[in-house]
């Protein structure tokens, strides 16, 4: 252990990307980026501030705070805002970042391995922020100097900010091994912004801490007067303080744990030359604003992967696969054991007289865990064409390809999460509900009545919806394996099946309905009238919102068979489409050089 | 028998319709340096690169100390030093910096790299340069920094792409220089170049590639032999006075293959069997031969004869 630390340690200080981005960063031009940007990411709240000064709310925000206590907000806010921006383009290298062009190939022969090229990287952000809380000094000074903030919040603030911008630079290099680099700079600026956007908003405990803004504004909120516009007034500092550290440093490993372990198609050989042409064809498509669709990698720091130690890859798909499997089925727990806890607080109440009004929502809650986790698992065990017919060593011996490992898994997880499905409210009942004289399984009679708005009997219902989720999900994990054989980027992949099953299976018979039902006028939609409650069946959405009882244009006994017959034959349409890609596919990736006698 | 340094066997690579090496088999002993030429678009990069795994061919396969370059990349990394045609270069670094990013890359641990850079700095005439900054140095220094950075894990097996492309003569002459102290020092060599007197001057073994093929290929002396014994080139002075007299009786008989100017010297190639029956035909018609040598064929000769001009 000890040693491995030192290994890593090491890792961290003699990286050759670390002394590269040094190099890059500390010139003149940078400097004066970074001061003007800074400024203005100070200077514009500011100024926004004293131009709507007329506004009586303003004044009374303004009021309430000491200057130096704005100052030192704006400040802290100003940095974050400035890091967000920055952190992910320099590590993308599009801006401000040392750009590798056409010495890039040099340095992957040199043989390094991926983590401690990528460290590099990460370490490099310190000098970064260094240059960032450098060039505030004047502002800091005068802040203290003022009184707005006390020396040890500041200290605190400037953790926060330092591990802020360690978790983005991880954020942004795990995102980058999966799309491209202007891809992963967007998608992380614009999820660290929604984030730290929700992380400011005034909860008393904000449970969005994986930025460092709920610890930010916490000062400010704490000096409003009491009742300001109904904001709650929040728990101490340092509790935020210690919530936001623990949520950054738990996505900062998350996300170091993924580079170390690295993409699935980064250990195939054969996609790791840098020649454009891999596949015949290749040379005639144009690479298109740094979208290189044709060279099988989402971005360049992918390429590293080829440089992987193999000692990761003698059990690669037992702790890929194993791995996965574990990690969802722990989170279905978690997400059930949270959902129980919630459930308990009402049924704390005035001896479980107080729950029956949210039995209803605990099986929605239960059967939207389920249809997540499913849809989740779904995503997971699946890849894109290059790395479908892949053979990994699983055990020992034993070896796989991924698209067996996938199937496998992915029917394994939903037999697991069907099973936690039926198990948990039954278990639930047991243990808490019945002991305080309620149950929450509704065998049926008197209580059915009085949940007339959600209108369910727990078990048939269950009976009901439980196979329409399930079927759902196999049809859109078919989809998805299908459409995968196309494509070799897995979004694509996503956003197709989000179209054919969102807009093709959901949306589709319900917009047949309506139009049947707002055009009775004409001859072809009379003709159909009969045919309305099979064809809006046949989305999940529509037999969801009928056994709700949410739509009463249908009732709420009408079978689903519709659904069943056009699922089954899309899942059928599914497997026929894998079935004939899979042979092109396989002949494509599995040709391996003739082998030579030598 | 120990293996080979390096070994293709059958290697194709194209680049969709266009077959940029063609069914390429060579082996190169350790220690011996290999000269590749080739016209341009020959295929000469393309085969570098395959060799240092920068691509993949299509079929067949690259050994390099027994070990494929196909399976076993990370290894074949470790074992060789690539010098690219072409210097993309970071910015904002200067000799020192540039040599110890590298240095560094390859795994040369902190307290080494000092002594390696040195090194390499002496080996390539870069000493004292180290505070001049990349971007705007020479060409000839360019190539020195790249071949410098190329040395710097001391790689057993050196590939070489156009080392001496835009060189003037003296840093020729000096990374010839070089490269022959490098193949003292017991170094595997592969290089690449349209140079050819330099190629002859350092290689053991020459291979000639035409059209993604491999047309020729073999130790110098042996490929000298062979082409020499069917031709001559002889070259012949005269006196100004009898210079166009001269070139219009070589030029006449048909068993003189052709007749050139070079350096006030008119040479011709002709079998080995008729070089005195040219001596003859001047000494008939009185003519005045101030200087008469037979050479061996140069490897611009056997170059210029074994390929046809065909480009791709
Ligand atoms: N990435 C590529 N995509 C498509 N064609 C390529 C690619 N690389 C090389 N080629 C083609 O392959 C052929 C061989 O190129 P290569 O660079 O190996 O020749 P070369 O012998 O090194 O030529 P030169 O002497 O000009 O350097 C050329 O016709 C070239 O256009
Ligand atoms: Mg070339």
């Amino acid at each position: 252990m000890i040693a491995l630390l030192g290994r890593l340690r090491n890792q961290f200080r003699d990286s050759p990307t670390y002394g590269r981005d040094r190099a890059s960063l500390f010139s003149g031009g940078n400097f004066g980026i970074i001061g003007l940007l800074l400024n203005a990411m100070v200077l514009l709240p500011m100024m926004l501030l004293m131009l709507e000064m007329n506004d009586r709310e303003i004044r009374m925000f303004l009021g309430a705070l000491e200057f130096g206590q704005l100052l030192s907000l704006i400040l802290a806010g100003g940095t974050a805002g400035l890091i967000t921006l920055l952190v992910p383009l320099r590590m993308t290298t599009l801006f401000m970042g040392p750009r590798t062009g056409r010495y890039f190939d040099q340095i992957v022969l040199s043989g390094i391995s991926p983590f401690r090229f990528l460290i590099g990287k990460v370490t490099s952000q310190n000098l970064f922020l260094g240059i960032c809380l450098f060039m505030m000094i004047p502002y800091v000074v005068l802040s203290l100097t003022v009184g707005g903030i006390d020396l040890l919040t500041f200290l605190a603030c400037i953790i926060l900010l330092w591990v802020y911008s360690i978790m983005l630079s991880l954020a942004t290099l795990w995102t980058c091994l999966y799309m491209n680099e202007v891809l992963a700079a967007m998608f992380v600026i614009a999820g660290a912004a929604i984030l730290g956007g929700f992380g400011a908003v005034p909860f008393g405990f904000n449970p969005i801490a994986v930025t460092p803004f709920p610890a930010l504004v916490q000062s400010l909120y704490t000096s409003l007067p009491p009742n300001f516009f109904g904001i709650t007034q929040p728990k101490g500092f340092w509790v935020h303080f210690v919530s936001c550290l623990t949520g950054m440093s738990l996505i900062s490993l998350l996300a170091l744990l993924a580079l170390w372990v690295g993409p699935l198609y980064g250990i195939i050989k054969e996609n790791s030359t840098f020649g454009e042409v891999v596949r015949p064809g290749d040379s005639r498509r144009k690479r298109l604003f740094r979208l290189r669709p044709h060279i099988q990698r989402p971005s360049e720091i992918a390429f590293f992967y080829q440089n992987r130690s193999d000692r990761l890859g003698r059990i690669e798909g037992l702790w890929r696969w194993g791995g996965s499997l574990t990690g969802l089925t722990a989170l279905l727990c978690f997400a059930y054991a949270c959902m129980s806890a919630i459930f308990l607080i009402p049924l704390g109440m005035a001896g479980g007289r107080g729950a029956i009004d949210w039995i209803g929502g605990f099986h929605i809650m239960n059967f939207v865990i389920y249809s997540v986790s499913l849809i989740l698992a779904g995503f997971i065990f699946c890849h894109p064409l290059n790395t479908t017919f892949l053979q990994l060593p699983v055990f020992g011996r034993v070896r796989a390809s991924t698209a067996f490992l996938d199937t496998f898994c992915f029917i394994l997880f939903a037999a697991i999460s069907t099973g936690l499905l039926e198990l948990v409210p039954r278990a639930f009942d047991l243990m808490f509900a019945i002991p305080t004289g309620i149950s929450v399984m509704y065998p049926g009679g008197a209580e059915r009545s009085s949940m007339s708005s959600v209108g369910f009997y727990p078990v048939e219902f269950m009976a009901r919806l439980t196979p329409i989720i399930l079927i759902s999900a196999l049809t859109i994990y078919a989809l998805l394996r299908a459409l995968c054989l196309q494509v070799w980027v897995k979004s694509m992949a996503t956003v197709g099946v989000i179209g054919l099953y969102g807009m093709g299976l959901c949306a589709g018979p319900v917009i047949i309905m309506e139009a049947i039902l707002e055009f009775q006028h004409l001859q072809f939609f009379r003709d159909m009238r009969p045919m309305m409650r099979d064809i809006a069946t046949a989305s999940p959405v529509m037999c969801g919102a009928v056994m709700f009882g949410e739509d009463h244009r249908i009732p709420p006994e009408t079978p689903f068979g519709s659904f069943y017959i056009v699922h089954t034959f899309v899942i059928l349409l599914a497997l026929v489409s894998i079935y004939l890609s899979s042979r092109k596919v396989r002949k494509l990736y599995l040709a391996d050089p003739p082998e030579v006698k030598s | 028998m120990t293996t080979p340094a390096v070994e293709f066997f059958n290697v194709t690579k194209t680049f969709d319709d266009l077959v940029a090496v063609n069914d390429v088999s060579l082996s190169l002993p350790r220690g011996k340096t290999l000269g590749l030429i080739g016209p341009n678009g020959a295929g000469k990069t393309t085969l570098l690169r395959i060799l240092v795994t920068l691509a993949r061919p299509d079929c067949g396969d690259v050994r390099i100390n027994g070990h494929s370059a196909i399976r076993d990349p990370l290894m074949v990394r470790q074992m060789l030093g690539f010098m690219p045609a072409e210097f993309g270069s970071p910015r904002n670094l200067n000799i020192g910096e540039y040599l110890d990013y590298f240095g560094c890359l390859h795994g040369v641990s902190s307290k080494e790299r000092p002594k390696r850079i040195r090194e390499v700095c002496e080996l390539t005439d870069l000493t004292g340069r180290e505070q001049v900054m990349v971007k705007g140095l020479s060409t000839g220094n360019r190539q020195r920094l790249l071949l410098a950075k190329t040395l710097l894990h001391d790689p057993d097996l050196l590939v070489l792409d156009e080392p001496a492309s835009g060189l003037d003569p003296r840093a020729r002459t000096e990374l010839r220089e070089i490269v022959r102290t490098l193949a003292s020092m017991g170094k595997t060599i592969i290089i690449s170049s349209h140079i050819l007197p330099d190629i002859e001057d350092f290689s053991d073994r020459i291979s000639i590639m035409e059209a993604g093929r491999l047309v020729i290929d073999g130790g110098l002396n042996e490929l000298r032999e062979t082409h020499a014994s069917t031709t001559r080139v002889v070259r012949i002075r005269v006196p100004e006075a009898d210079w166009d007299r001269a070139k219009k009786l070589l030029g006449e008989p048909a068993e003189i293959e052709s007749v050139r100017e070079r350096d006030h010297f008119i040479e011709l190639s002709t079998n080995a069997e008729n070089v005195n029956f040219t001596l003859g035909i001047l000494l008939e018609h009185d003519i005045r031969v101030l200087q008469f040598a037979e050479d061996e064929p140069s490897l611009e000769e056997i170059f210029m004869r074994t390929t046809a001009g065909k480009v791709t």
